[in-house]
């Protein structure tokens, strides 16, 4: 089981990794399924943060895996998997009409059950009000900053990545996390204090 | 916080190199309060974002993704179009589940090999349900085991079902609502929306009993689907949610919503009787206010439920003259029997800053009957934040509100009153009103403390005859101003 936080960046691929790709290339899901399984936890993290509920996040999760399986012949690895996979996940949360089926937005009668919406793991290192106030800061940033800032100080990305994630510069990367955080600090400064 | 380098201190410190530092930042950060503050402020915010993104994946999840990332190589592979959304999670196809009601029946349907006991059970207690009583207060049924949080799928699909298999949906969906699981909440609203009234209240506990987080992320569901077109499931939870924070930030949202106002308001002229009352009601908008006045006009179950929704809910400000403007009606068709009853069924469970507004308007209309109504609806609160405004009243120039308000300062509790409001009727300008309020209380200590106080023969004579009522403060009034013109 990886966690949000355990997300590790990696710029060359290992040899081992290197063998996997290649063998993904030439279209075989298991190698897929070896180099994607220790981002899934990163990747289903951003995507409770671009999309703030937790159904649409592992719709977006799996959608971006299948978009990732479907395009691994282009992915060249000039950047790392996780780098990748963030870039085509936060290119569908832009345009949630390519992967939402408008039925869903538009009526929940035949809705999925959810499988467990109890376990909310994060109450026990975070109260609760704390993260209510963080999440609602969050979301009244744009997307790029809400990535920016998530990719940042979640997944501990620099900003070379983040550059790439948003498929900007580094500079703007930098200047996006900054304005995050400011924005983020405003609305909850006083929760933080000590 | 107004250093000119916090920005750049925050940058090196946090998001850069800290060992490159060819502007002396480190020296400036350990001389600076304000950039000291703003990186501690700064980390807290990162470890904080970071613990709440801390979530395990449920392994279960993981290879349900990855194989469905991998799934469709057959068919579409490397083309974007061919891609499409699969329904989440569907290692539950496993246990799909289809109701069939065809009147003497329903045929279940199910492909998951190991839960079929559960589904037994399932069939067994929707069977039943049809049996049960359809009015009243219905004990609820047990949980079926196969709605649990184990069982993945058939309860929206039973729900999906329910208009077919013509159960009462009431009991099924109560049952359901016990769930923690958020989705089904706009699941059963529409089903809530389209149920008979007398249902309304009873599911209206059900929905009451799921938990915050549930309401939570269901009410964000909710705004979300609404602005995408479905309104209907939002306009229910409007009407039928409990007061909390949660349904405060839906009213806002809501109210936002030019297009879903626009909704109500239809709603509302398409069906007066329906949960549009009760939904435009709590979004207090002026131009849905108009249209509740219009419909509510001279209709008492109708103003009542609007009162009734007003008082769950923290209202904007302005919401106390549209109950007075009903109350108003209802009177003038001389369809109040008891404006006492009345006062205390829409005012008493308002919150406080009702109090404030209704001793404004005590004080500053120059209509009798509002003025009285006013303060009828004060004593009826029995809100111990009235009592310096019903004090005002009792010593004020108009003898009639000042006998309405002594009447409704003998409502208020006798534990707000200390010997300093004792002592007061002294002081008063009525002060047989004020003794008789205070005596009015039934309260030992209070009885205890007027017995102690030095009164005459006659105020102890009056204190005596018991039981006061508007008109008892109306001939005690007069018998004390005759004493007081006597003794003149």
């Amino acid at each position: 089981v990886q966690t949000g936080s355990q997300h590790n960046q990696r710029a060359t691929p290992t040899a081992a990794e290197q063998a996997l790709l290649d063998r993904l290339r030439a279209g075989e899901p298991s190698a897929f399924q070896t180099l994607v399984r220790p981002h899934l936890g990163a990747l289903l993290a951003l995507s409770r943060r671009l999309t703030s509920d937790s159904h649409w996040a592992e719709d977006l999760v799996q959608e971006t895996l299948v978009r990732a399986f479907a395009a691994r012949a282009s992915f060249r690895g000039e950047s790392s998997l996780g780098t990748w996979l963030f870039r085509i996940q936060l290119r569908l949360a832009r345009n949630p009409g390519r992967w939402q089926k408008p039925e869903r937005a538009t009526s929940l009668k035949t809705t999925d059950v959810p499988d467990r919406l109890a376990v909310m793991p994060e109450d026990e290192t975070l109260s609760r009000e704390l993260r209510d106030r963080l999440a609602e800061a969050m979301e009244r940033l744009t997307l790029r900053q809400r990535t920016a800032l998530h990719l940042r100080a979640v997944q501990g990305l620099d900003y070379a990545a983040i550059a790439e994630v948003l498929e900007s510069t580094s500079a703007a990367a930098r200047m996006l996390v900054l304005a995050a955080r400011q924005k983020v600090l405003a609305r909850m400064g006083r929760y933080l204090e000590p | 916080m107004s250093c000119p380098q916090i920005h750049d201190v925050v940058a090196v410190f946090l998001d850069g190199d800290a060992e490159h530092d060819p502007h002396g930042l480190a020296k400036h950060l350990a001389a600076c309060p304000d950039c000291q503050q703003a990186l501690g402020l700064a980390r807290r915010l990162d470890a904080a974002l970071a613990s709440s993104a801390d979530v395990a994946v449920d392994p279960e999840l993981a290879e349900h993704l990855l194989q469905q990332a991998v799934a469709p190589t057959a068919e579409s592979d490397q083309t974007d179009a061919g891609l499409r959304l699969r329904p989440l999670p569907l290692a539950l196809a496993a246990a799909a589940l289809v109701l069939v009601g065809v009147g003497i029946g329903y045929v279940i349907v199910a492909d998951h090999g190991n839960s079929n006991a559960a589904h037994q059970q399932v069939t067994e207690k929707l069977a039943t349900a049809g049996n049960e009583p359809r009015h009243g207060f219905v004990p609820l049924p047990e949980l079926p085991s196969g709605l649990d949080a184990s069982t993945r799928r058939p309860a929206p699909r039973m729900l999906a079902a329910q208009p077919k298999a013509r159960m009462p949906k009431h009991l099924v969906l109560a049952a359901v609502l016990r769930d923690d699981r958020q989705q089904l909440l706009p699941v059963v609203l529409p089903a809530l929306a389209a149920a008979r009234a007398p249902h309304w209240h009873w599911l209206r506990n059900e929905v009451d009993l799921m938990r915050d987080h549930v309401r939570e992320q269901a009410g964000r569901k909710l705004l979300q689907s609404a602005r995408a077109g479905a309104r209907q499931e939002l306009l229910a939870y409007l009407a039928l949610g409990r007061q909390d924070p949660v349904l405060e930030r839906m009213l806002v949202g809501a109210a936002d919503d030019a297009r879903f106002v626009s909704f109500v308001r239809g709603e509302l002229r398409r069906d007066p009787e329906g949960l549009a009352l009760v939904a435009a009601a709590r979004l207090g908008e002026p131009g849905l206010d108009r249209l509740l006045r219009d419909a509510c006009r001279g209709k008492p179950a109708r103003s009542n439920r609007l009162a009734a929704a007003l008082a769950s809910i923290e209202r904007r400000a302005g919401r106390t003259g549209l109950l007075l403007d009903l109350w108003q009606s209802l009177q003038d068709r001389g369809l109040v029997r008891d404006a006492g009853y009345l006062a205390e069924r829409w005012f008493r469970g308002l919150p406080a800053v009702t109090t404030l507004e209704l001793a404004t308007v005590a004080r500053s209309t120059g209509k009798a009957s509002r003025r009285r109504q006013c303060i009828t609806a004060l004593g009826a609160r029995r809100d111990s934040r009235a009592l310096p405004y019903l004090l005002d009243l009792i010593a004020g120039p108009r003898h009639g509100d000042a006998v309405m308000a002594a009447h409704a300062l003998a409502e208020l509790s006798p534990a707000d009153v200390d010997a300093q409001l004792l002592a007061l009727h002294r002081r008063s300008r009525r002060p047989h009103l004020l003794l008789a309020a205070l005596a009015g209380m039934r309260s030992p200590r209070v009885q205890a403390r007027i017995q102690a106080m030095e009164l005459t023969a006659a105020e102890r004579e009056f204190l005596a005859t018991g039981r006061f009522n508007p008109e008892q403060f109306t001939l005690a009034a007069r018998l004390f101003r005759e004493r007081r013109r006597l003794s003149d």
